[in-house]
């Protein structure tokens, strides 16, 4: 079983350094899927805009190393998504709270795909200093891994790094991609609302919750929902996009159906870059059960290498091509596209509105063992701690076995609710409970 | 089949081993020398089970375990772990070794005895350490001596503590150190013979490791620096940079120079010290910027270690001062302590560094004009700046760089410099001309008036000729501009399109002033009408939502089902309601409501028919709050009594309301069941009874014969404007004892509640009752600020002194007297001893219950809470914000006390708070409820007796700005009243200039003439020099 933390040790470190009197950054990788670890470089090439590039991976850099409760923050690394002439990095602050990707475009890029695939990238301080110092309209190479057996480093001596990726981390990467294919744009920022947005951000580390909303011509913050206001939970986090705004074309602000979970998006043409946030500083997306009511339904496994075979990273994913391949009803699909993202098979396009393909350099059974919930539902059931008092078409109660009580489950109008501590405290806001679950599974049977 | 198997390593040493006895297999496991556990499983054949067991002990065997010895067939007697005596001797051996502290005697002890009983000997460690190293209760101990000042203590003398922490050293591995953070206390002697001979003996291999896993959770945790290199050379401690960093930075002793003096010597002479481990501060976060070697009270003579640490290496030539900026500087993009990174500053400017090493390094400065941290920004422009003409400088690239500072609110300082410097460098470097336009064009986008005015007359002075993109930008930021700054730039701008007056005429279309309406919308929306539980299920989960709930009619609701609705309750009703029951006994929030709540619902359900003999006293800071437990004491009465009648008060539209209709059709129905009504019920029902719906509530009337109650309720309708005031007559008072009625007092009161409900500011024929506040005359008294200092001690002058924090507000009250119970307006408003100041158990719901009672009227819950939150502008913290909630209500009425509310809230110390109250002063303007000139009038007064730093009050002030010309228009209001009647001492709150400058450009966008009184008071107030300038502009304008 695989339920301790994974921990990573790169062959070398990543670099940013003249080679050749040309600048290079050259990304170390390692993945826990052999095939992908083999792969001595992704890609090669130019960046286009090093300036910018430099000033979204410090971003990013940010991003994997804050924590906003009171988990210590440690330097997680990100992940990188090569292929369909796209790059992809995907990063989680510590607090699993902070989602970040930056889409590094086509046009940002010039150079080859050796190979497609995802895989960890080793970030280190060194690394990120150098970025600070990338100029406007200076030459940069870039690999994702390295054509090269070796590299030489300034420090001569590599060290050899252990970073430990705890199950939250990796299980957050696959729950994020379901808050964001349940969201809509609510507004669009030029670049002068955007930096007067930013000014107005309360001061401090505010851990209190706001609502962004349009107030004349003005866009402002409030700590009230109002008509149309998009909720921010742990606002200060928003901060974290600060030294990229005044660069940025336009920003995007993208809700969650529910109303609690935002994404923004900030888009510089040939970049874009993704900031989501969990509803609270004290909300980590791995926490959240979104992933759970998906889970009731079980992937078919060889779908699992049916899709390697079949989609490069980064492809757009087509569900209907999938659904005609595999003769799926549409219906069915639109559940199992969620099963796939929550395996970690699957990331979510804001902007674009459409899944793609990049399957998380992490074992399957990893990804499959992080849902205590849906393991303790399926115990219930086990023990036969389900039984239906009613079970009709428009309403099911059931009374499920809880410590030393019976809870009841009522599923009314598509509306199911448990007398269960969990639903008392977050009714359906943070994902079904386990008695829920229990009694959904047993009407799957 | 029986098999055995063990594993050890560094953590760990235990034993697994696997019995099959037919049908089952039983397996037991744990820590060597232990019993372990036992595990039995049984299966439907010989053959699954064998199989499971194999399939068991191959998984271990994968897993690293190794069979203990030849796996054969033991029987039961033999696999049961026994301690034999020979452990229990070592161990009882060990046990007086250490009561006796023998230090000289351990190692030969375990020597003689460790092989073979380690896990006897750690074990008895552990145990050791938590009998004489843990601090605890000692009055039980036979030597215990009853003299001694205090119960508790450690048992263990030093000897003791010193002999466990070495035997610790001795037998322990890594894993068995997570909780000893004790064991470095004797790694800091290494170097003393003990010690030494511990470590030659034990050769631990763990010792880095244990340091980084101790160093994560403490930051204090350090070796010596002189000892760690002692134990690297004896081969303990491998070089892990952590550790070393972490060490060489620790503290030094303040009462030994020669010490100090010592260690700067061997460090900064030692090979691997300074070449090795002195980097390492640059490269890992430790606190070199608190090691004081020489320190006094007066801060005259405070050295830093590290700074003579790194003068005593440049020195002698063991670092470059090169490699010092570069490091210092890569250190400021970290994001490591501020005072840190403000050290290696510091260190820099130590250097004192000519300007050839400056102007070399200079790349290496510009990244930082990105960095977050403004001081970081403001040091890179101060170092450059008199660089700026020199011949080596790359101006361009530092202006490229420098984009990101012209658009940052937090550099004001810095734009202000940079703005000079540019000044003085476009007449010899004109070509950087359009790279500092594009600049400087960017300060519009900050709202700060000064930093404007000086942007646009550098684009004036030097901008000539058709610039687009110039042109352009500027376009763009027009909006942001601030007083006449648009105007002034309008040539740089080109065409706009509009002319000034078709702007100003367009604005105007739908421009409406501000006026402000003392009558509140107050509506009764039958959309809103409540929905109570049509059936079990919905009741049922209407109680889990009540226990997690911040509105009190939740509540309300189930006790009506509880009193009203009995028939829907299944057979299993105490079954069902287990759950919440369980959820309630463990639930702790802290509101008096929820508490009172939950106790009387719990008897309700788990003792049905008793009456709760609860004492609230405790908790109940509010007596308004109180009013709930009464209420829930009479619920408990009418159901133990099987009568099934509605509260009068029970709310029939959301929010708040109750219905006339509705209240009438109650009261006829308790007519007809001959039952009395209670004065608090009713006095609550009809607070929560708006003028609307009149006509069908007339039609009932008729049908109430009791004549006080009809006409009371004529009256509440708003059908007659006579009030009744009674008499006190024996007679009724006999009545009332005899449960007959109310008291000739209850019903004065519930005139007087109705009376001042609908004058809120009237005089008022109030009876024997005109002694309460809000009876006769609103409770209105003047606003009282006293001066509060608090106590420091001031080091040099060696005594205590007295510090004056600013005014606080202390409303006053009147003595505390007995208030009928339907008069709901005087139960809060009485004077309360200071410790009683502060309240604990008032939250949300709790404020949303007080306003719930008195919706129409709350000024006397305003007038309680200022004394409760806004005493001081931190003292509610964001509890504050729970009445700011309430006044977003459109029919909540901006009477005195709520307006000084606001304008405390304005200067709150919680943003949130402030945010909140920014919220409460859009949407009153927006529904014309803000008395805007009382507000100004209270905002300054607080101001004037510095309640609270300004700037808190003009960023909220700020953020109302050009919402609308409407919001424009009440804020220019506010603030003219402010002007006009602020009566400042000599020393003028900081900022103040600030609100000038707002109402300045309030003043332009508005058009507005200046007042003769408001002309007058700005004369005044031009008697602060720092004022002068603005001042003159708002007159000039």
């Amino acid at each position: 079983m695989i339920s301790s933390d994974l921990a990573l040790t790169y062959p070398r470190a990543s670099v940013l350094q003249a080679q050749n009197g040309m600048q290079q950054l050259v990304l170390a990788h390692q993945s826990e899927l052999a095939a992908d670890n083999q792969i001595p470089c992704f890609f090669w090439g130019r960046l286009t805009d090093p300036f910018l590039s430099a000033k979204c991976l410090l971003t990013l850099s940010k991003v994997v190393r804050t924590s906003f409760c009171p988990i210590p923050p440690v330097f997680r690394d990100p992940i990188v998504s090569a292929g369909s002439d796209q790059i992809r990095f995907e990063g989680f602050s510590s607090c699993n709270g902070v989602y970040a990707r930056l889409d590094v475009l086509e046009d940002a890029i010039d150079g080859e795909f050796i190979a497609s695939g995802t895989t960890n990238v080793d970030f280190n301080e060194p690394m990120l200093h150098a970025l600070n110092a990338v100029k406007k309209g200076e030459e940069l190479i870039f690999g994702v891994g390295s054509k090269e057996l070796s590299i030489q480093t300034s420090n001569h001596k590599v060290v050899e790094k252990k970073v430990s990726l705890p199950a939250r981390w990796i299980k957050g990467l696959s729950s994020v991609q379901l808050f964001m294919a349940d969201m809509e744009p609510r507004f669009t920022l030029n670049k002068m609302e955007v930096i007067s947005l930013f000014q107005g951000l309360p001061k401090g580390a505010s851990k209190g919750s706001f609502y962004l909303s349009k107030r004349g011509k003005r866009y402002m913050w409030s700590p009230l929902p109002g008509k149309d206001g998009v909720h921010f939970g742990g606002i200060a986090r928003l901060r974290l996009l600060e030294g990229l705004i005044m660069y940025c074309d336009r920003l995007q602000v993208y809700q969650s159906r529910e109303g609690t979970a935002v994404a923004v998006l900030a888009d510089f043409g040939h970049m874009r870059f993704t900031l989501a946030l969990s509803p609270d500083n004290y909300r980590g997306f791995s926490g959240e059960g979104n992933v759970l009511e998906h889970m009731v339904q079980e992937v078919p496994t060889e779908w699992i290498h049916g899709m390697h075979a079949l989609l490069n990273s980064n492809e757009q994913f087509n569900p209907t091509l999938l659904s005609i391949e595999h003769d799926v009803p549409f219906q069915t699909m639109d559940t199992l596209t969620a099963s796939l993202a929550s395996i970690g098979l699957l990331g979510y396009d804001l902007q674009q509105g459409k899944h793609y393909y990049r399957r998380l350099p992490f074992k399957m059974e990893r990804i499959l063992s992080l849902n205590p919930r849906l393991k303790h539902a399926r115990q219930l059931l086990d023990r036969q701690g389900v039984q239906f008092i009613k079970r009709a078409a428009d309403q099911v109660e059931a009374r499920v076995e809880g410590s030393g009580v019976q809870h009841t489950v009522l599923i009314r109008e598509g509306k199911a609710q448990c007398t269960c501590n969990w639903f008392t405290k977050h009714a359906d806001k943070r994902g079904l409970c386990k008695h829920i679950l229990a009694v959904k599974m047993q009407l799957e049977v | 089949m029986i098999k055995q198997l063990q594993f050890l390593d560094d953590t760990s040493d235990k034993f697994w081993h696997i019995e099959v006895h037919g049908l089952s297999h039983t397996v037991s496991f744990g820590r060597n020398g232990s019993a372990g556990q036992q595990k039995t499983k049984t299966f439907e054949s010989a053959e699954a089970c064998l199989a499971d067991a194999e399939k068991l002990y191959q998984e271990k065997l994968r897993k690293g375990y190794k069979e203990a010895g030849n796996s054969r067939e033991y029987t039961r007697e033999e696999t049961a772990v026994k301690p034999t005596d020979n452990k229990e001797a070592i161990a009882n051996d060990f046990k007086q070794l250490i009561k006796h502290g023998h230090v000289e005697a351990l190692l030969p002890f375990l020597q003689q005895h460790a092989k073979g009983h380690m896990e006897v000997l750690k074990k008895e460690v552990r145990k050791a350490k938590r009998y004489w190293m843990t601090y605890t209760d000692l009055s039980m101990d036979a030597e215990f001596n009853p003299k001694l000042k205090s119960k508790w203590g450690i048992r263990g003398n030093e000897q003791q503590q010193y002999l466990i922490k070495l035997s610790a050293l001795a037998l322990f591995r890594l894993g068995d150190t997570s909780s000893w953070p004790e064991i470095l206390d004797v790694l800091n002697q290494a170097q003393d013979p003990p010690v030494q001979a511990v470590l030659q003996w034990a050769k631990p291999n763990w010792l880095a490791d244990y340091m980084l896993q101790h160093q994560a959770k403490d930051e204090w945790f350090r070796l010596d620096y002189q000892v760690l290199r002692y134990l690297e050379a004896q081969g303990y401690m491998p070089f892990t940079p952590e550790v070393y960093a972490r060490a060489i930075s620790k503290f030094v002793s303040w009462g030994d120079p020669q010490e100090n003096q010592r260690l700067l010597e061997y460090i900064t002479q030692d090979d691997l010290a300074y070449s090795r481990d002195v980097p390492l501060v640059f490269a890992y976060e430790t606190n070199i910027q608190n090691v004081q070697v020489r320190w006094t009270l007066q801060g005259k003579e405070n050295v830093l270690f590290w700074d003579d640490i790194f003068d005593t290496m440049l020195e002698k030539g063991r670092i470059e001062k090169s490699y010092i900026l570069q490091q210092s500087l890569q250190v400021q993009t970290k994001n490591w302590n501020t005072n840190l990174r403000s050290y290696f500053r510091k260190l820099i400017g130590r250097l004192h560094l000519d300007e050839t090493q400056i102007l070399q390094h200079q790349t290496e400065f510009f990244p930082l004009l990105h960095a977050e941290l403004s001081t970081v920004v403001h040091f890179v422009i101060d170092t450059l700046k008199p660089y700026f003409k020199a011949s080596g400088f790359d101006r361009a690239a530092f202006f490229t760089w420098a984009e990101p500072v012209f658009m940052r609110s937090d550099l004001k300082g810095g734009i202000k410099t940079l703005l000079i410097q540019m000044d003085k460098l476009v007449k010899e470097f004109p070509e950087l001309l359009p790279l500092m336009q594009e600049r400087v064009s960017d300060v519009f986008m900050l709202g700060d008036l000064p930093l404007q005015e000086r942007a646009a007359k550098f684009l004036l002075k030097h901008s000539k000729g058709n610039l687009p993109h110039l042109q352009e930008k500027l376009q763009a930021y027009a909006p942001e501009m601030l007083g006449s700054i648009a105007r002034d730039l309008a040539p740089l701008m080109g065409e706009i399109g509009l002319s000034e007056e078709e702007v100003r005429a367009a604005l105007l279309e739908d421009a409406q002033v501000y006026v402000h309406q003392t009558q509140v919308p107050l509506d009764i929306d039958e959309g809103q009408k409540i929905q109570y539980p049509q059936d079990w299920n919905a009741l049922l989960f209407q109680v889990g939502k009540t226990i997690q709930s911040d509105n009190p009619i939740d509540g309300e609701i189930v006790l009506n089902a509880w009193m009203c609705q009995r028939s829907l309750f299944p057979a299993d009703m105490e079954e069902q309601m287990k759950p919440y029951l369980k959820q309630i006994q463990s639930d702790n929030r802290e509101s008096a409501w929820h508490m009172c709540f939950t106790t009387i619902f719990y008897d309700l359900v788990s003792r049905p028919g008793a009456i709760s003999q609860n004492n609230f006293s405790e908790y109940q800071e509010s007596r308004t709050v109180s009013a709930f437990a009464d209420l829930l004491s009479l619920v408990q009465k009418r159901i133990q009594q099987g009568i099934s009648l509605p509260l009068l008060c029970l709310p029939t539209h959301a929010p708040v309301w109750v219905a006339p209709e509705t209240l009438i059709e109650r009261i006829i129905a308790y007519q007809t069941q001959g039952q009395a009504l209670d004065a608090l019920d009713f006095a609550i029902a009809i607070s929560r009874m708006p003028r609307r719906g009149v006509e069908a509530a007339k039609n009932k009337l008729e049908q109430i014969q009791d004549a006080d109650c009809r006409n009371l309720l004529t009256y509440a309708l708003g059908l007659s404007d006579a009030i009744q005031l009674k008499k006190s007559s024996w007679v009724e008072t006999l009545g009332a004892k005899l449960g007959k009625g109310m008291l000739p007092k209850d019903w004065n009161a519930l005139w007087l509640l109705l009376a001042r409900t609908h004058n809120p500011g009237a005089k008022l024929e109030a009876g024997d009752l005109q002694a309460l506040p809000f009876a006769q005359n609103p409770y209105r008294p003047e606003i009282i600020l006293k001066p509060s200092y608090y106590r420091q001690y001031d080091y040099e002058k060696k005594k205590y002194e007295q510090v004056y924090e600013g005014d606080r507000l202390d409303p006053e009250f009147p003595k505390e007297q007995e208030v009928p119970a339907g008069f709901l307006y005087a139960k809060d408003i009485y004077q309360r001893s200071s410790s009683k100041r502060f309240v604990y158990y008032i939250h949300a719901i709790d404020v949303a219950y007080m306003y719930s009672v008195m919706p129409q009227h709350a000024e006397p819950l305003a007038y309680y809470l200022n004394a409760v939150f806004n005493h001081a502008p931190d003292l509610g913290g964001h509890r504050s914000g729970y009445l700011l909630q309430q006044m977003l209500y459109d029919f909540y009425r901006m009477d005195p006390a709520s307006t000084l509310y606001l304008a405390c809230s304005l200067y709150n110390e919680s943003k949130e708070v402030r945010a909140m109250a920014g919220e409460v002063l859009m949407q009153t303007i927006d529904t014309h409820r803000l008395p805007a000139g009382d507000l100004g009038k209270q905002v300054g007064l607080l101001l004037a007796h510095h309640y609270a730093p300004a700037k808190r009050c003009i960023e909220v002030l700020e953020s109302i700005r050009d919402v609308s010309y409407t919001h424009n228009d009440a804020l220019l209001q506010l603030l003219e009243a402010l002007l006009e009647t602020i009566e400042l001492n000599d020393k003028m709150p900081n900022n103040f200039k600030k609100l000038l400058e707002l109402y300045y450009d309030l003043k332009l966008k508005q058009a507005r003439e200046l007042s003769p009184n408001l002309k007058t008071a700005l004369e005044n107030l031009s008697r602060f020099k720092a004022l002068q300038s603005i001042i003159r502009k708002i007159l000039n304008a």
